[in-house]
């Protein structure tokens, strides 16, 4: 989780010194979803784990608008993606 | 296609209903292609199924259902009015974020109680407490063939990536430099698509680029003039409209005027990321406009975006994640959504027409 945050904080300095969050996601099997989607079996039971970093900011016009970057790792820790909040 | 409303509801937010019951019952005339009811959920109707004395969207969804065993499959749903006529579904928030519901029209266009995956054309006309915004809906034409789009600068390459399917990416502007100020509001001008993918706020009224931690206005309801096109914003809460109008709410600016079709936009705090692979409401976006440029109408574009977005999303990791699940619910259709853009092959021209 260090090599991520630190990683994440040199490719997006303004998350520099901004904690995440760390959660661990136990992903069940969508069953429904690929059977709606036509996409066959659905894949087994996995974990992930999210770090996001969160922050509020203020606008030009000093509008508040929270900044979420989360990142989800998988579990051999290699980043999945990358997302920001719009 | 199915229009549904509430006639207290509407009433109360529009007043008298005579110009757009006129209106709506000019539009079915119109639609030759399509089968249209027009039905107020809180009147009696010719299917003698039992008339709602409160607006829930749940009894609204049961409603429609009810409607589609009798009548038959309703491929298309239009909602006319916004929240306090056909209200929202307020769903369980998939993200850990500071939204403590999705605002989501996805329920009613979806048969099942699997909402992430829609089954029909579903688009919703806000009402902006206005009549003629209601009615210039539903007479809606534009026939330009250029697009015009604005990134925050901090993404500009995620945002190249989606609009290579509406324009050249030489000519995406950026938030900063471009700012509300420096806006020159002929960029709107005949065009066929309008892109941004910039930040937004539940309370503020503007849109917002980004460049380090300088995040100017990129745009304000008052650059919107004579704008034309299809409007696709990943801002968040772009498509936020309650206890809005169109002074207060891009959104609704952008529908009042008379050459833009349509909005698509989210209703809360919407993902992206900064550099390609598109995915979230990049990738939705894409696809939106992918299939615009097919020459299918506003709400098959919405729809099979939503589709392929899944798929998309399911292929990549095996799964949807919860911001991909958000994202299937945040975002909403507004305007007519049997409108089309025809192809620009050709003679590069579009034209938008009933189908």
């Amino acid at each position: 989780m260090k090599r991520i945050t630190k990683q994440i904080t040199r490719d997006f300095p303004e998350f520099k010194g901004v904690k995440p969050k760390i959660t661990e996601k136990k992903i069940r099997p969508q069953d429904k979803l690929y059977k709606k989607l036509s996409l066959g079996v659905a894949k087994e039971f996995r974990r992930v784990y999210q770090l996001s970093f969160r922050k509020v900011v203020q606008t030009v016009d000093n509008a508040s608008i929270e900044r979420i970057l989360n990142v989800t790792i998988d579990e051999a820790g290699e980043i999945i993606k990358i997302t920001h909040s719009r | 296609m199915l229009i549904l409303s509430s006639k207290t509801a509407l009433k109360a937010q529009i007043g008298n209903l005579k110009k757009v019951e006129r209106v709506v019952k000019s539009f079915i005339n119109t639609k030759k292609n399509f089968k249209i009811l027009f039905i107020y959920y809180d009147r009696s109707n010719q299917f003698r199924i039992k008339p709602l004395k409160i607006k829930k969207p749940v009894s609204i969804r049961s409603f429609i259902q009810k409607i589609e065993r009798r009548w038959g499959v309703i491929d298309y749903l239009l909602l006319l009015g916004g929240d306090r006529v056909v209200p929202f579904f307020r769903l369980k928030n998939p993200c850990a974020d500071s939204d403590k519901e999705v605002l989501s029209d996805s329920p009613y266009a979806s048969r099942d109680d699997d909402y992430l995956i829609p089954e029909r054309v579903c688009a919703r006309i806000p009402d902006n407490h206005s009549a003629d915004f209601i009615v210039q809906q539903l007479k809606k034409s534009s026939n330009f063939s250029s697009s015009f789009g604005l990134s925050a600068r901090v993404w500009k390459r995620a945002s190249e990536n989606v609009y290579q399917r509406i324009g050249k990416k030489e000519e995406l502007m950026t938030s900063p430099p471009v700012t509300s100020n420096r806006f020159k509001s002929q960029w709107l001008r005949k065009k066929r698509f309008l892109y941004f993918n910039v930040h937004g706020s539940k309370f503020s009224s503007n849109w917002y680029g980004q460049d380090g931690e300088n995040y100017p206005i990129a745009l304000s309801p008052d650059n919107i003039k004579d704008a034309s096109g299809v409007v696709a914003s990943e801002a968040c809460y772009g498509a936020y409209i309650i206890n809005k109008d169109e002074e207060r709410a891009i959104s609704l600016k952008f529908l009042s005027q008379p050459k833009v079709l349509g909005f698509c936009g989210s209703t809360t705090i919407a993902y992206g990321p900064a550099v390609p692979p598109s995915s979230e409401a990049d990738l939705l976006v894409k696809y939106f406009f992918e299939y615009l440029n097919q020459g299918l109408n506003l709400g098959e574009s919405f729809k099979n975006a939503k589709l392929d977005f899944a798929r998309k999303a399911i292929r990549r990791h095996g799964f949807l994640d919860d911001d991909d699940q958000k994202t299937l619910l945040q975002f909403v259709l507004y305007g007519d959504p049997t409108l089309r853009l025809k192809s620009s092959k050709g003679d590069n021209r579009c034209l938008a027409r009933a189908r």
